[in-house]
């Protein structure tokens, strides 16, 4: 996959192969999207609509309920960018797709790029050792195969969201030149 | 028109509870989480609160390395929308009143 920035736009250009992958992903996270917080896995819900801090501030049952309504609201506007962004997907050339979105739209783009990630983070119970560990494993203690695929599937998402903000919000993405530069080895 | 009287207990009670809706009592903490981003949640921050990129990239810090940060101290109202707003970018964020 290459990304660019173009005339105002993101461009994102991919193969055959990479636009299955894309779509069938944006198929999941459109069916989870569309669930509504009771019918969708606990433990996606308990990431995408945790109501700890309406605990926190004593919130009524009513007042609770109106604000996992109004986190629904917005990921539904997530799905319908996602459905809009997805219709513009063009074939450019034999086994070459393009899709050119609006840099406001890119920032929604990336918000549901990240709630994919923590949705199969969740399911797949994939915590802090893990994603330390990655790339470490040893072979005796290999992950099963699955919990394996859905931390690829994180590291390569993740790398899409870099790209994105590199493209999009440059200065976001910039932020570790404020760190100052380790002292040089001896 | 007649004025309406209020008795002075309710004006006590309505004052009371008009000046802790406009109290900035109420904190909002984001904690650290193994999977959201570094650059990600400095974007968050700089887009939802509106934060310059170092005051964002110090909070974000904060949050990797202590375990959460206060991001801001508002009124009940404007602390529960920033909640909302980082909730809906998928950050763990948390609203208390201020001890």
């Amino acid at each position: 996959m290459r990304a660019a920035r173009r005339k105002g736009q993101l461009v994102l250009q991919f193969g055959t192969l990479e636009k299955e992958i894309l779509l069938q992903t944006v198929d999941t996270i459109l069916q989870n999207y569309k669930l509504k917080p009771a019918d969708l896995d606990p433990r996606t819900a308990a990431v995408w609509y945790s109501t700890r801090g309406c605990k926190n501030a004593d919130m009524s049952e009513d007042d609770t309920r109106e604000w996992v309504e109004t986190l629904y609201g917005f990921k539904g506007a997530n799905a319908r960018l996602l459905e809009r962004c997805c219709a513009q997907i063009k074939e450019i050339e034999p086994d070459k797709f393009e899709l050119a979105i609006k840099l406001a739209d890119a920032a929604g783009l990336v918000t549901v790029i990240n709630d994919h990630r923590l949705h199969l983070a969740a399911i797949h119970d994939i915590g802090q050792s893990d994603m330390d560990n990655r790339g470490w494993v040893d072979e005796e203690e290999q992950l099963p195969s699955e919990k394996e695929s859905a931390l690829v599937q994180i590291e390569l998402l993740g790398w899409l969201i870099e790209v994105i903000l590199r493209l999009t919000a440059p200065e976001a993405a910039s932020w570790s030149e404020l760190l100052e530069p380790p002292d040089e080895l001896a | 028109m007649a004025a309406i009287e209020t008795l002075p207990e309710i004006q006590e009670v309505a004052k009371e509870k008009i000046e802790e809706a406009f109290e900035k009592g109420w904190n909002v903490i984001v904690w650290n989480d193994p999977i959201n981003l570094m650059t990600y949640v400095v974007f968050v921050f700089m887009k939802v609160l509106a934060f310059t990129k170092e005051k964002a990239t110090k909070h974000m810090l904060e949050v990797h390395q202590k375990g959460k940060s206060i991001v801001a101290t508002e009124t009940q109202e404007k602390a529960e929308l920033y909640y909302q707003q980082i909730q809906a970018h998928g950050l763990m964020v948390t609203i208390e009143q201020v001890q």
